[in-house]
């Protein structure tokens, strides 16, 4: 495996050698069976074709001999890549025309997506989003429900935000769905408490904003 | 002539080359005429296919060649076998007999 790779590292970068040695080594084949019907007793020139012949033609044998280095791919591959510059060398207007567009075109996408990313996607406005952590309460009993949509009762929420230290705020929200003043037609909105719009460094993109009044505590709707 | 020899089977020309170069390193146009001579003229050993497999099985790792001085004082490159290439030979040698025992105990089927 290893000297499979090494041999054909070798034949890539060092193909010029190969290729004189390999021609090196069909010569002398081709004199030792030219020799051979030479004492046989046939005349030079018919003992040398009947060697050529023998190994069928020295430039079939020394083209096969190289494709099976294993490396006609990549050398058919570098011979392309060799035309393409060559040809574009030579077409000087062409080039020109095809470096411009390809610029062009290369330009106005990376031009267009920053613009979009800036506008079009502003990082939701948590402040440092780093420092941002998610509180759920898996319940094993309800197993049906994607843990993490368990989220803590209202009184057991109102107990951690009083005594743990280990959060500079805690807020709270549920997706719940409204109906305004008697209205047929009702909003998704989310019911948070009133310290989510303390925490978020701006809202304004959130919709309107109402206040309800429910049993236990204040909680403010955000559509 | 030509109708008494045999062509070789795909894949054999690798196992022979092997064998050929395992009693001691030759070179190429040694090896063709060792396959000759070994098989009575009765195998019919392409030249051409010779040097292809060869530089093959290099690559495989199963010989290593080297240039060294003739017989007759002229540069040629010799094929030896490794010790890898020994390990294959004795793979694909078992794998033939076996091959050509269970071909021949088909066709002596009554």
């Amino acid at each position: 495996m290893l000297s499979d790779l090494r041999y054909r590292f070798r034949a890539l970068f060092r193909r010029n050698h190969l290729n004189a040695e390999l021609d090196e080594e069909l010569r002398d084949h081709i004199e030792r069976e030219t020799e051979k019907y030479l004492r046989a007793g046939l005349p030079v020139e018919e003992a040398r074709r009947r060697a050529l012949i023998a190994l069928g033609g020295m430039e079939q044998a020394r083209q096969q001999t190289r494709d099976s280095r294993g490396i006609r791919m990549i050398e058919q591959m570098l011979q392309d890549l060799r035309y393409g510059l060559r040809s574009l060398g030579k077409n000087r207007a062409f080039t020109a025309v095809f470096v411009f567009t390809l610029a062009l075109g290369i330009g106005s996408c990376t031009a267009i997506f920053s613009l979009m990313t800036a506008v079009m996607f502003p990082p939701l406005p948590y402040g440092d989003a780093k420092r941002l952590v998610y509180i759920t309460t898996p319940n094993q009993n309800m197993r049906q429900i994607p843990p993490e949509a368990i989220i803590p009762d209202n009184a057991d929420f109102a107990d951690m935000k009083r005594e743990s230290h280990s959060f500079s705020a805690m807020t709270q929200f549920a997706q719940e769905s409204f109906k305004l003043n008697g209205a047929n037609t009702s909003l998704n909105g989310a019911a948070v408490d009133e310290d989510s719009s303390r925490r978020c460094k701006s809202h304004s993109s959130w919709g309107a904003e109402s206040t309800l009044k429910t049993t236990s505590r204040r909680m403010t709707a955000w559509w | 002539m030509s109708d008494t020899r045999m062509e070789l089977p795909q894949g054999t020309l690798d196992l022979l080359i092997l064998k050929a170069v395992a009693l001691e390193p030759l070179h190429g146009w040694a090896i063709s005429e060792r396959l000759q001579q070994i098989s009575s003229d009765a195998l019919q050993v392409q030249q051409g296919s010779l040097y292809p497999a060869l530089h093959r099985l290099e690559r495989r790792g199963w010989v290593k060649a080297k240039w060294a001085i003739s017989e007759n004082n002229r540069r040629a490159k010799y094929y030896e076998l490794t010790s890898q290439g020994r390990k294959q030979l004795a793979t694909e040698s078992a794998a033939w007999r076996r091959l050509a025992a269970v071909v021949d105990s088909v066709l002596n089927m009554v």
